[in-house]
This record gives structure tokens, C-alpha cells and sequence, in this order.
């Protein structure tokens, strides 16, 4: 596989912190590849560096197979970029917006085209300012695909945004992708990064401290799924359950919960026999293991704190 | 609930740089400013170039001119020279020096100067032919204030030396006898004292305009009063918290005003004043009703803040808030007298006994008055109290 | 150039289309034109430059001498005065505090013996021209005994108004000047703060950075910017003064756009400073704001710097708009000045722009990256 971008040692300290403290990773072609850690792990740094925004202090960048000690204009031809912020030249209207940053590319692709492909077409004559949340994401996304880049770097780009907007933004990611778009993305939402990722990167303290496919770190866990159900007379029942082979099975008053690798083959056992038994069970709960518990273990902490 | 509520607009009020800037931070400047520059303008530092061209020769008349300017262009302990005389022989020269600005007056004693002088004094002595009288010509640019000012100068001086001539001449002249005495004026005048008056009023007024104002708009237009519309908390309370954490800090800036003034400028003003503290309530009463109002009728912050421009200028420039306005040119006098600033200022003014209004004290309390019942009156009709968003 | 022009028409709309940004750019100076234009166009603000006679009250005591009445009559002119005669003393003070028929002050007249006495009365809240109408009573008082006693001044001192300008100056025209030197101030400070200052605040220069777009593109761009947008307002203050005051202008165009564009960008370059020092932009609007009022005050534009002490004086000396003011009454021919001096000033002007405007898309950008 092509690898398009490849980072080692890279570096930025500050005073006070050190945001990136000597980071490496490659991403191939293709891929969605997610950079996943809570507020202040230094993601936002690393993407800027990585987009010729901010100079590093120390590392090096090889960018579609040039060796870089900083992101120059040739690159930023190839990339294109949406930040945590938002904001345009308030006073513009979203094709001016989107057309304006067409000026700054030897080579664009046509607005309307753009537009269209973040589902603006209604909205290209009002200004930015009074667009919402999603829609001035989706301006963002379309500034950052005008150039036709090879790569995009999406940088929180769900944050703050409700679920509908949040599955527009994924919809057109997921449609990126799709069409061949090398994706680099930053999020501190696992189901985010668990559902789009091919690779994700996750990031504590300036540093990288697991990098693997969602499901690789979840196996890493190795922890197992739970059901847990409520039903009449629990303890009565318990044999029953027993019968379904689960690796783990306690019950608490009326309160049962299983462990098992084999959720589904569980599930189906628990619905045909409840209604084979005209048994009501409620208040059913479903857990897998998540990207969440994966940072969690790494770090101790939460990722939303 | 409301006293948390009222808290909450206090603290986010005092929180913000910007209003802690314009509203505490500013006024102190621009008093500062003000007692700087017109407390300091006494003419101590008086000084003009001037320049002299000479072709007077030597003779009794120009050795008394000479003198005269020698004196004017010496400085003197603790007072600069009025004159700073540049010698020149040509008038084209000085001519150019003068539309150059180099120098604020043309001094020139004529060739003639001498000759007419002694003529003037030989023959005033023993008939009564008169002679043309030896003349000092000034050239001065009317528009340059440095210019009016020098010429003037030079035209006081000079008569007080003829002054001086007909009493060595023996001539039989009076004497004048000078006394003065300023109109509406205490013993006690200071500037500081008349500018922390206008300052307080601009004060007072930018917090209702701007804060009070911009803040009813603002949250008018984010929908703010739609949604508390829907709890428990009346928009009324909102309102009335929001306009209680404005007035104090209106008080808290005026306190830090007057407390600034009299340890920095020796400032004698009194809040707690019975004489004062009317016009105090005044000034905060009407810059409270004038914020209603602009928040009223705007649509969103920016409007409010035009409208609060549009008013507040020329309110504090025609309010009499830096300088006496009351007698300001016809065209715009109307506004003078109409404006509740102008009635607030005079009003505290009057109650320090620095300055007496020129109009009936009842009037001082009416207009201000009057102008808090119109806008509260219309702020209430006006006001979608609601809360729909625009 | 294709993203300058991009950039230079992005931001025009971003202006143009703000109605505040509008309505201060425009409407502002214009305001500001207006209220001092008809509160002084009599007489500038301190009175005492004005061009007509200074007016004042006087009153006789009843059985004074018809004679002083004469000659008070006959030699105020002399000195530029003009007097309007009092029923009382009451009536007087009355009168110059309310400022009746326009009068400055009042004196009384009295001839006791061999002593004429003279009272003055003084306008409290005109406490700052007191010194300059004392003067002008003292040399009345002289005149009157001099005359009194048929005593002819032997020195006579004949004052001439020169004109250097084309067309006959007025103060509401001297006025306007001042008002275009604050404008020109004013907007230049805020240009650079509001477009660097809250570009950057906002993330928006960040964005552009992440393409292959230039920063100095921006900052050239958004100098042009502010250049051509202040002109209008520029603009509209001189239609308004020509037309709804009658100014009669004689503008020396080239000279004109010439200090109109380095003191621009040297103000500018002032807020760029006040920019890189303060970096949050609104704090360094509310210093732009302080400076500015300062100046409005300390520049000669409303009170004369002769009258102040020697520090302000000082002071005034490194405010730039006492030199754009001065240029500005010289390029609308209002008055005159070395022509050596007006180029001076616009070639200091613009080698201070020339180092400071790149040195602050080098810095703010600078700052960006790290």
C-alpha cells in the first residue's frame, strides 16, 4: 500500500507544555485514519503542524514521498483542510466563501460541484455568519475539498453539533472515502471514531499511546459483552440460563446479567424462549466494549472529563 | 431566585473586559484628560515666534518699541519669554515665514518710524496739528489661533506703554481701577470638580445606553426572554434584575469616580451631597430610561449600539457634560435645552455651588423627569415583554 | 494577484455589507461634522479665534458721564469688540451667564474721581477664556482713559489679516479639516485591529494559512481595503461641508491624496503597533480608543496648543494627527504651510509605514505558527 503520509519524532513544546512530545505514524492511501484523545491531548497541534499551519520543533513529515521539515505551499496545493473553528469572513455568502478560497489553488474544481456535494445548494447565497452549527461545517468541508485534495484534514468536526447534523457530516466522510480521499480526522467522540475509522491513533499528553483498527483495540481489551435483563423470579429461572452456556452469569433480586463472547447466539435464546414461555423480561441493556474503555484502560481516565 | 438571578447579570456584567473598560476604566481617563489639559491651560507657557523686521533706524521712538520687545522676549523666574523675535531685514522672508507657520505675527517698524514719532511728540507738545502717529504694523493670519492670540498680545502691550507715555508726557489721564467677579461661580471652583460632574452624567449614560441597551437587545434577539418565558422566572424579573445590576454599577463607577477625584485632583464632590444626590438619582433614573428604550426598539445589539451612537453623541457634546453649552450658537440651541444631560450636569453643578444654571432650579429636576416618564411610557409599549424573537 | 483581487473584493463585501462597519465609516464623521459644524460654525470652541468681534455686556451707572458711553461706543470696534448695553448690573450678570445676545462677558463703568472703575464679570462655566477676555478688557479699560483724556496713542499698532489662502477661509472650513484628521485617525487605527485583530481572534487567518494563500497578500489586500473604503467617508464629509455649510473649499488634489493615503497608513501602522503589543483585539481597540481621544484634544484641532503647558506641548509633538491636521487645512486650502514640511511629514508618514505594516504580517503571522 501507498503511504501517503509518514511522521516521525515530531515535535512541539511549549513553555509550559509540551503539546506534541515526539509522535510517529504513517497513514496509507485510502484511509480514514483517526486521531482520538480528550481536550489537550495535543491532536489539534499535531493536525496543524501536519497542515503547514504551525512549524514543529522537531521531526520530520514525509508527504506524498517528499521528505519536509515544514509543510510547504506545493503540499498545501494536495491537502485540504477544516478546522475546530468554524468561522469564515463573516460578511460573505457561502459561494463567495467557498469561491474565495478556490482563488488561493493553481487548480479547483467548480463551486456549484462543491456545493452540491455538501448538500449547500440552498443555502449559497446566505451569509456564513447565519448559518448553523452543521452548515457552516459543511462550508468548511466544501473549503477544504475546492482544491480536489488527495488528503483532507477534518479536525473535530461533529463537535458540538446534534445527532443529525453529526450523520450528515458522517454521511459525507463516509462518501469521501468512498471515492478514493485519504481522510484525517480528530475527534474526541469514540462512536465517531469506532464507526468511520480504518486506523485509529489514540493520543494522551503530547503522545501516542495506541494505534490499531477499532476493532484490534477492542480485542486488545479482551473483555466480553454483557446483557443484562430484568425478569420475575430470577433465581428461580437460573438453570435456565445456565443452559445457554454464557462464560459468566449472576443474578442480583430480579436482575440478571451475562457475559458472553456469543451476544447474538444469547439474544436469540433469550427472546424465543421468552416468548415460547410467555415470560415478560424489560429494562434489557446491551454492552459491548468500546473505544471508550479502551482509552480508559490505557490512561485511567475518561475520555470526556 | 432573584437576588441569584441579578447576581449572576452583576457578575457576568463586571467579568467582561470590555465593560469593565468603557465602564470603570474610561471615565477615570477621561477625567484625567480633562483636568490635565484645561486645568493646566492658564497661559503660564504662553509663547509665539514672532517675527521683527526692523528698518526703524535709531531714534527715541524705536529705542522704546525695542525695549518693549526686549522685555516681552526675556524670560522672567518661573515664566517663560512671550516672544520668541526672530530679526528679519526682509518683509518677503517674513512674509514666507508667516505662510509657512514658522512664526504666528509679522512685527514691522517702518522706516518712517522715528521721523513720525518725533513729530507726534514735538508737535502734540506745542500746537495742535496732528501729526500721523508712528504705526507698528502686525500681519497676522485670522484663522491660526497662535496668530489672533500673538496680536492681541502685542496690542495690549502696546497700549499699556502709551499708557505709560502720556503719564511721562504729563498728560492729565486717569487712572483704571480693575475688579472682577465670575457669574454662578463659587469661591471653590476646580475643574476637577466640573469635570467629574460631566463625567459622571457620561458615565452614567454609556452604562444605560450601551450596557442596559445593547443587553435588553441583544437577548430580545437571541430569544433569551422567549425561553425564560417558558420557567417560572418572569421576564419581568429578568428585567428588573438586569436593570438593578446595571444601576449598580452605575453607583459602583461613580463612587470609584468621586473616590479618584478627590484623592488625585483634590476633587470636593459629594455623592451623599443633599444638593447633589438628587441629580445623581436623575442621572441614573434617565440613563436607565433611555437604555429601556433603545433596547426597546431595537432589533438586535447592533442596532442598539447605532442607535445608542446616533444618541449619545451628540447628547454628551450638546449636554454641556465638557464645556458651557447654553449659549452655544442658535442652530443647535434647541437641542441644548432640550436635552436631559445638559438639566443632569447643571443640575450637580449647581448643587456643588460651582456653577449656577442659568435656568430655574424646578426646571433642573422637570426636564430629566419628564424624559424618564416619555421613555419608560414608550419602552413599555414598545417592549414585547412576550418575548418573541424576531 | 488572482487570490489578492479574491481577497481584496471578499473583504470589500465583509466591510460594505456590515452595517455598523458602514454606518461608523460613514455616518459617524458625518455625525460628528454636524454637531460641531452647527454648535461652533460661529466661532471655532474657545472663542477666541473667531473671525466676527467678540460680544459684550456693559452697563453705565446711571449717573456716569455721557462721554464714556461715547467713546466706549467709538473705540470697542478698534479692538475687535462689540458691545450690547445692560438695563442693570443685575441684568448683566444675567446676561453673561445665560449669554444673552451672544455676549462673552460684561463690565460695568464707573467714573469715580480721577479713577475710572471697571468690573468685570465672568461666565463660570467659561472659566478656561478667562485670561483671554481679562486681556481684552485691559486693553478697553486703557483705551477709555487714554481717550478720556483726549490723549491720541503716539504708538499706534495696525493689525492686518493676511490671507495666503486662494479663497476666502472660514473656521467651519478650518473646522472640517480637523474633522477629516479625526476620521482619518480613527479609521485608520481601527483598520488593521479589525481586520488582523479579530481575523486572528476568530481563527479565520489561521484557516487561510493551511493554503497555499499568503499572509502578505492578506495584509496588502486588506491595506488597499481600508484605504479605499475610508476615502468615502472622506468623500461625503466634504460634499456635506461644501454643500450644507458653504465651505468654500480650493483642495490641492494630488497633495491630498497623498496625505490622505500616508496618514492613513501611518495610523495603521500605529494600531498594527498597539496590535502587536496588546494582541487580544479588543483591548487594543479600547487603547486605539483612549490614544484617539487623547489626541482629538492635544492636537490643535479644538484648542490651541499655545494655550497649554509646555509638557502637553510636548506631548502634541508626537501625536500624528497635530501634523495631519496641519496638512490637511493645507491640502483643503484652508491655510498655508512650508510645502518642505508637508512632504516631510508624508515622506515620515509612509517610511513608517513601510517598516511597520510588514514587520506586522510578519510578526502576526509569526505568531500564528507557533
Amino acid at each position: 500500500m501507498d503511504k501517503i503520509l509518514k511522521v516521525k519524532g515530531l515535535k512541539k513544546h511549549y513553555p509550559t507544555v509540551k503539546a506534541v512530545d515526539g509522535i510517529d505514524f504513517e497513514i496509507e492511501k485510502g484511509q480514514i485514519f483517526t486521531l482520538l484523545g480528550p481536550n489537550g491531548a495535543g491532536k489539534t497541534t499535531t493536525l496543524e503542524i501536519i497542515e503547514g499551519i504551525k512549524k514543529a520543533d522537531g521531526g520530520e513529515i514525509e508527504f506524498f514521498g517528499r521528505k519536509l521539515k515544514n509543510v510547504d505551499s506545493h503540499t498545501k496545493e494536495k491537502i485540504g483542510v477544516s478546522l475546530q473553528s468554524t468561522n469564515f469572513i463573516p460578511h460573505l455568502k457561502v459561494r463567495e466563501t467557498i469561491s474565495l478560497f478556490a482563488s488561493f489553488f493553481k487548480n479547483s474544481l467548480p463551486v456549484e460541484q462543491v456545493i452540491k456535494f455538501v448538500s449547500l445548494d440552498e443555502k449559497k447565497n446566505d451569509y456564513v455568519d447565519k448559518l448553523s452549527g452543521g452548515q457552516k461545517q459543511r462550508v468548511a468541508i466544501a473549503c477544504a475539498l475546492i482544491n480536489d485534495p488527495e488528503m483532507i484534514f477534518l479536525d473535530e468536526p461533529t463537535t458540538g453539533l446534534d445527532p443529525q447534523a453529526r450523520r450528515n457530516i458522517w454521511d459525507i466522510i463516509e462518501h469521501l472515502k468512498g471515492e478514493g480521499k485519504t481522510v484525517f480526522l480528530t475527534t474526541h467522540y469514540m462512536e465517531e471514531a469506532q464507526r468511520l475509522s480504518d486506523v485509529v491513533c489514540i493520543m494522551d499528553h503530547g503522545r501516542i499511546i495506541a494505534m490499531d483498527t477499532p476493532v484490534g483495540h477492542i480485542n486488545s481489551l479482551g473483555e466480553k459483552n454483557y446483557i443484562s435483563f430484568v425478569v420475575k423470579n430470577a433465581a428461580e429461572l437460573k438453570t435456565v440460563f445456565e443452559e445457554w452456556s454464557p462464560e459468566a452469569l449472576e443474578i442480583d433480586g430480579d436482575r440478571v446479567e451475562i457475559t458472553t463472547e456469543k451476544i447474538q447466539e444469547i439474544l436469540e435464546k433469550l427472546f424465543s424462549w421468552s416468548k415460547k414461555q410467555k415470560i415478560i423480561f424489560s429494562d434489557i441493556d446491551i454492552r459491548q466494549p468500546n473505544l471508550e474503555d479502551v482509552f480508559l484502560k490505557l490512561t485511567g481516565r475518561r475520555l470526556r472529563d | 431566585m432573584k437576588m441569584n438571578l441579578f447576581k449572576a447579570l452583576l457578575i457576568s456584567n463586571i467579568r467582561e473586559k470590555e465593560v469593565l473598560f468603557w465602564i470603570f476604566a474610561f471615565p477615570i481617563i477621561l477625567l484625567t484628560i480633562m483636568v490635565m489639559i484645561f486645568g493646566s491651560m492658564d497661559g503660564q507657557d504662553i509663547n509665539f515666534k514672532v517675527a521683527l523686521i526692523d528698518k526703524g533706524g535709531e531714534g527715541m521712538g524705536t529705542t522704546i518699541i525695542r525695549d518693549v520687545l526686549k522685555d516681552v522676549s526675556t524670560s522672567s523666574e518661573g515664566r517663560k519669554a512671550l516672544f520668541d523675535i526672530i530679526v528679519l531685514d526682509d518683509t518677503e522672508e517674513a512674509r514666507q515665514m508667516l505662510m509657512d507657520q514658522k512664526v504666528s505675527i509679522i512685527i514691522e517698524i517702518p522706516e518712517d518710524f522715528n521721523v513720525k514719532f518725533n513729530q507726534v511728540v514735538f508737535f502734540s507738545r506745542i500746537t495742535a496739528i496732528s501729526a500721523q502717529s508712528p504705526t507698528v504694523t502686525v500681519e497676522r493670519v485670522a484663522l491660526r489661533n497662535a496668530s489672533t492670540l500673538a496680536s492681541d498680545i502685542f496690542k495690549q502691550i502696546m497700549s499699556s506703554v502709551n499708557l505709560e507715555a502720556a503719564k511721562r508726557m504729563n498728560v492729565k489721564i486717569s487712572g483704571y481701577e480693575y475688579s472682577e467677579e465670575t457669574v454662578g461661580q463659587s469661591e471653590n471652583f476646580s475643574y476637577a470638580d466640573f469635570f467629574l460632574a460631566g463625567v459622571l452624567v457620561m458615565s452614567f449614560f454609556s452604562t444605560g445606553f450601551f450596557a442596559l441597551g445593547n443587553d435588553i437587545a441583544h437577548n430580545k434577539h437571541i430569544g433569551i426572554m422567549k425561553r425564560l418565558s417558558a420557567t417560572p422566572l418572569s421576564i419581568r424579573k429578568f428585567m428588573y434584575s438586569n436593570i438593578l445590576s446595571k444601576m449598580l454599577i452605575m453607583v459602583m463607577s461613580a463612587v470609584m469616580l468621586v473616590i479618584f477625584g478627590h484623592f488625585v485632583f483634590g476633587s470636593s464632590f459629594s455623592i451623599l451631597n443633599p444638593e447633589t444626590f438628587p441629580f445623581i438619582l436623575l442621572g441614573i433614573l434617565d440613563a436607565l430610561a433611555f437604555g429601556l428604550f433603545i433596547g426597546s426598539i431595537s432589533k438586535n445589539a447592533n442596532a442598539a449600539s447605532a442607535i445608542g451612537n446616533v444618541l449619545f453623541f451628540p447628547m454628551q457634546f450638546l449636554g454641556g457634560l465638557y464645556f458651557e453649552v447654553w449659549d452655544i450658537s442658535p442652530a443647535v440651541r434647541w437641542f441644548v435645552y432640550i436635552n436631559p444631560m445638559t438639566y443632569i450636569a447643571a443640575g450637580m453643578r449647581q448643587g456643588m455651588g460651582i456653577v449656577d444654571a442659568p435656568v430655574p432650579a424646578y426646571s433642573l429636576y422637570l426636564v430629566p423627569l419628564a424624559w424618564a416618564a416619555v421613555m419608560l411610557v414608550i419602552s413599555i409599549f414598545t417592549f414585547d415583554w412576550r418575548g418573541d424573537a424576531s | 494577484m488572482k487570490s489578492f483581487l479574491h481577497m481584496f473584493v471578499a473583504l470589500f463585501h465583509n466591510r460594505t455589507r456590515d452595517k455598523m462597519a458602514v454606518f461608523f465609516t460613514l455616518f459617524f464623521p458625518l455625525l460628528f461634522l454636524i454637531v460641531f459644524g452647527l454648535a461652533f460654525g460661529g466661532g471655532s470652541m474657545d472663542g477666541s479665534s473667531s473671525s466676527g468681534p467678540t460680544r459684550f455686556g456693559v452697563y453705565f451707572d446711571e449717573n456716569s458721564d455721557k462721554d464714556l458711553h461715547d467713546i466706549l461706543l467709538s473705540i470697542s470696534e478698534e479692538y475687535g469688540l462689540d458691545p450690547r448695553e445692560a438695563t442693570s448690573t443685575a441684568a448683566l450678570a444675567e446676561g453673561v451667564e445665560k449669554g444673552y445676545s451672544g455676549i462673552k462677558f460684561g463690565i460695568t463703568l464707573k467714573q469715580e474721581g480721577d479713577t475710572l472703575k471697571i468690573r468685570a464679570y465672568y461666565d463660570a462655566g467659561d472659566k478656561n477664556q478667562q485670561s483671554l477676555y481679562k486681556s481684552n478688557i485691559d486693553t478697553l479699560a486703557m483705551g477709555i482713559v487714554k481717550k478720556a483724556a483726549g490723549f491720541e496713542d503716539i504708538l499706534k499698532v495696525d493689525v492686518k489679516d493676511i490671507e495666503f489662502t486662494p479663497k476666502k477661509v472660514t473656521t467651519i472650513g478650518y473646522m472640517v479639516a480637523g474633522v477629516l484628521a479625526i476620521s482619518i485617525t480613527f479609521s485608520g487605527l481601527m483598520a488593521l485591529i479589525i481586520n488582523f485583530g479579530y481575523f486572528r481572534k476568530e481563527k479565520i487567518l489561521k484557516r487561510f494559512l493551511a493554503t497555499p494563500f499568503k499572509g502578505s497578500t492578506f495584509l496588502y489586500a486588506s491595506v488597499l481595503n481600508s484605504l479605499l473604503i475610508s476615502s468615502a467617508s472622506i468623500v461625503i464629509i466634504l460634499i456635506v461641508a461644501k454643500f450644507a455649510f458653504g465651505v468654500d473649499f480650493s483642495i490641492l488634489w494630488p497633495e491630498m491624496i497623498v496625505n490622505y493615503l500616508t496618514s492613513m497608513i501611518l495610523m495603521m501602522s500605529v494600531g498594527g503597533l498597539f496590535l502587536m503589543i496588546f494582541k487580544e483585539p479588543n483591548a487594543t481597540m479600547n487603547v486605539a480608543n483612549v490614544f484617539s481621544t487623547l489626541m482629538m484634544f492635544v492636537s490643535g484641532v479644538y484648542f490651541p496648543l499655545q494655550l497649554m503647558p509646555d509638557w502637553l506641548q510636548t506631548v502634541a509633538k508626537f501625536f500624528p494627527m497635530t501634523y495631519i491636521a496641519n496638512n490637511m487645512r493645507y491640502v483643503l486650502g484652508q491655510d498655508t504651510m512650508a510645502v518642505s514640511e508637508f512632504w516631510t511629514t508624508n515622506i515620515v508618514f509612509l517610511a513608517i509605514g513601510l517598516i511597520v505594516i510588514p514587520l506586522l504580517g510578519a510578526t502576526i503571522f509569526k505568531q500564528e505558527q507557533d
